[in-house]
């Protein structure tokens, strides 16, 4: 036998060993994942205040840092109230609402799909709710976990909790004009902007933020997935000398927004990961 | 056969067996040499590169689809991208350009062009799907 069949012979060799790596697929995991029973948005604000200094704590941000950012400051005799109470509790989960004060049950309610219909009825009575912005409210509070702390406590109050499976529906008018979930918010894009964003044909971009990683879309063109750490941020915070504060419950939260540019259909799905 | 022919069939056994044997590994990535680069004082960078105390900055292009900036005390921010993702980018950052430009009715519109689009596209999945690369470049502050 000469040399030139051996070499195609081992071509071919060569060529079907390369085929079958080529064709074998990785080990997968096959599991299903568990159906997750958890609450689509969950909420969690705890609140301190001193009726002594008259401050308030919130979510893990300081009286000093929600001053900076223009939290209200409350009235005298709001303040009578508060020092009258320990601690009040409002929970919202599942199909029931729950009020405590002090350990104790105040009150509970029926939270469930008809209680919330007459809520909306009675709401649509006096402010003309509408069908969207019912159906809205239901995407909200359909399997909500909300709950609110307030307590009378020097302390810092514990990190704000966040996790919200439904997108914050943000909307730009032809004008620039912003309005959340169909609230205006008084501020504007320049129109310099708007005409950027039209000639570019861009008409509505998809934001979840879940833990410092931020996946967007743009038009439902997915792009690169960030992932800003907490620490590293305190680098970009100090070179510019951004004064951002404890960052610690955003980094903690996950939360999602839907925005339409004009006259475009809302962004649609979740951000759960 | 002819001398010529052998060399090149056998030129390409080698390097099917060597790929071979990079896609049994499960194809990881080839470390390239650090790229070093001083940053003086008062250029942008300096400041960032100083503001832990480190006083280091690395880029680093893990062409398997990972860019990331890190000092030397932790990792500051990274993207994940697939090649479809960074083509969407790029489409993007395209029509934003066409758009600025367009807005500013300079005269001067950049044309697109469908060739290095493809080009660029096609050097990307190259260095994703088939042989990949870590290229990092050390920013270092000078005092």
């Amino acid at each position: 036998m000469n040399k030139t069949p051996t070499i195609i012979k081992l071509l071919l060799a060569v060529i079907l060993v390369l085929g079958i790596l080529m064709v074998q697929q990785p080990p997968m995991a096959t599991a299903e994942i568990a159906k997750q029973e958890v609450p689509t948005n969950l909420v969690h604000i705890d609140i301190t205040y001193d009726p002594g200094t008259k401050s308030y704590s919130m979510g893990g941000f300081s009286a000093e840092e929600l001053r900076q950012v223009g939290a209200p400051q409350f009235q005298d005799e709001i303040w009578q109230i508060l020092s009258m109470l320990d601690n009040v509790t409002l929970k919202i989960q599942g199909d029931t609402i729950n009020v405590l004060t002090n350990d104790q049950q105040l009150l509970s309610l029926a939270w469930d799909a008809a209680s919330r219909d007459i809520l909306y009825s009675l709401l649509n009575a006096t402010i003309e709710l509408g069908d969207i912005d019912m159906a809205r409210a239901e995407d909200w509070l359909d399997n909500a976990d909300i709950e609110i702390t307030l307590r009378q406590s020097k302390e810092l109050s514990q990190p704000l909790k966040i996790s919200l499976g439904t997108l914050v529906q943000v909307q730009v008018a032809k004008n620039g004009e912003l309005s959340v979930e169909g609230f205006p918010t008084g501020y504007s894009l320049t129109p310099e902007t708007v005409e950027l964003i039209n000639a570019a044909n861009i008409e509505n971009l998809k934001l979840c933020w879940n833990k410092g990683v931020i996946d967007l879309q743009v038009n439902g063109q997915t792009l690169p997935q960030a992932t800003l750490y907490q620490g590293g941020l305190s680098v970009i915070d100090k070179a510019f000398g951004l004064n951002l504060g404890d960052l610690t419950p955003i980094f903690d939260s996950s939360f999602g927004a839907g925005l339409v540019i004009g006259e475009a259909d809302p962004v649609t799905g979740e951000c759960m990961p | 056969m002819p001398r010529f022919w052998r060399v090149l069939l056998i030129s390409i056994i080698i390097v099917l067996v060597l790929y071979g044997i990079y896609f049994a590994l499960g194809r990881p990535v080839i470390p390239l040499p650090t790229i070093s680069y001083k940053v003086s004082p008062g250029q942008p960078l300096h400041a960032i590169i100083t503001s832990d105390g480190a006083d280091e900055l690395k880029l680093t292009l893990n062409t398997s689809g990972k860019i990331e900036i890190a000092s030397e005390k932790q990792s500051v921010v990274a993207l994940n991208y697939t090649p479809e993702t960074f083509g969407n980018t790029l489409d993007l950052g395209e029509r934003l350009l066409i758009a600025q430009k367009t807005v500013q009715s300079d005269g001067d519109v950049p044309e697109s062009s469908p060739f290095l689009r493809k080009l660029i596209n096609w050097v990307i999945s190259y260095y994703y799907y088939v042989i990949r690369f870590r290229l990092s470049v050390l920013l270092t502050a000078l005092p």
